[in-house]
């Protein structure tokens, strides 16, 4: 059983997809490495996966050497040192 | 039994496409199929996909919960192996239970204190019946010793004897027990690619050392407690190592208690419950290069 790293902004879903090639291999990944579904890793978590559901999106990940990383991480800033006219900077 | 999310998408899609109203707006043929008028990458098709998944996640949570109440039903029934089993691993040491009670009064304890004191980690029980055809329960029981499983002290094991003398059936005769594990002998043979292992089974690109040792102990590690010990089963485990191109199991025996070792022949059930390999030296392997075969 190959066991991977998360990587930044990685969830359980991420995983699935990239070392099996489908979500639905999430839910078997989430149960046999005790989390839970909607759980967030922390970066560099260990995961134990299993054989590739769909081998081609697998290769396509490890070939181009990206990782999906859908977990919402990052954190908009608000006030007037970061607003920006035309797109958030409102004038009422 | 949770749909495929194929399935779920499947059918909304079909009760999507058999709509006359959606027909007309979107100026669909009629007949054909929602992959035929939507692209995969298309917003209703990624959106019926979402759809189709939350719906499979809370498919696959139903079953999952089923499962979980259908066992929790099965280990409650008493008077079961299992339920022997289980209250073997509810055993707390240092613990008194509430009196006329199979339970432990555990107010003020710690959640660390508790599961300190859950010392059975592993057990089974096993039916055995002697000459004069008396029935004896015996159950067999480990702990965790961080890295393996090991025998329960005699302090403890005398903790679970008195234990079950309080919470088993009357009448039912138990022998409990945790030995040591039975020791393993073993001698291979492996015909080892050789552009990828050496000929002490350690990988050329140095990322691992005696990886066929390794796999075989992992293989026993991964047993199930009490689990069958099939030497089809670890060869399967070596054969599937990086760079072993044929192995074969040229002789292995066990050992339990003061009896001397015995050949296996095909599969076994250690008596205490797991195997081990004494001493390093109880594990031969001889080494034969070899291309790949196929």
């Amino acid at each position: 059983m190959p066991v991977i790293k998360t990587r930044s902004r990685q969830n359980i879903l991420d995983i699935a997809i990239q070392e099996q090639g489908d979500v639905s291999a999430a839910f078997d990944l989430a149960l046999s490495n005790g989390f839970s579904l909607t759980d967030d890793p922390n970066i560099g978590t260990e995961v134990q996966t299993a054989s590739a559901k769909n081998k081609e999106i697998v290769k396509f990940f490890n070939t181009e050497l990206k990782n999906p990383a859908s977990r919402d991480g990052v954190i908009i800033n608000k006030g007037v040192g970061y607003w920006r006219v035309g797109i958030d900077f409102k004038v009422s | 039994m949770a749909r495929t999310i194929a399935e779920i998408k499947k059918q909304a899609t079909d009760i999507f496409m058999e709509d006359e109203n959606i027909r007309t707006a979107y100026e669909l043929t009629e007949g054909n199929t929602f992959e035929q008028e939507f692209s995969s990458v298309s917003f209703e098709s990624i959106l019926f996909y979402i759809v189709a998944f939350i719906t499979w996640v809370l498919e696959t949570i139903f079953d999952t919960h089923k499962t979980d109440v259908i066992a929790a039903i099965s280990e409650m029934k008493p008077h079961t192996e299992r339920w022997y089993a289980n209250m073997a691993k509810l055993y707390q040491h240092g613990f008194a239970l509430l009196p006329e009670s199979d339970k432990y009064d555990n107010t003020g304890k710690t959640d660390d204190e508790i599961a300190a004191s859950l010392v059975v980690k592993y057990s089974a029980v096993v039916k055995q019946i002697d000459t004069y055809g008396h029935i004896t329960l015996r159950i067999k029981t480990a702990t965790d010793t961080g890295e393996d499983l090991g025998p329960l002290s005699e302090e403890q094991l005398n903790g679970v004897r008195e234990y079950f003398n309080r919470v088993g059936d009357a009448g039912v005769a138990l022998s409990i027990d945790s030995l040591p594990p039975d020791s393993l002998k073993m001698k291979w043979t492996v015909y080892y690619d050789p552009l990828i292992l050496n000929g002490q089974g350690n990988r050329l690109d140095g990322s691992a050392e005696n990886v066929i040792a390794t796999a075989i102990k992992a293989y026993l590690k991964q047993l199930p407690f009490n689990g069958t010990f099939v030497l089809q089963y670890v060869t399967d485990a070596v054969q599937a190592v990086d760079g072993v191109v044929i192995c074969q199991i040229d002789t292995a025996s066990s050992k339990y208690g003061d009896f001397e070792f015995s050949n296996i022949d095909t599969k076994i059930v250690p008596d205490s419950g797991y195997l081990r390999f004494a001493e390093d030296t109880d594990l031969t392997i001889t080494y034969i290069p070899q291309s790949p075969i196929k």
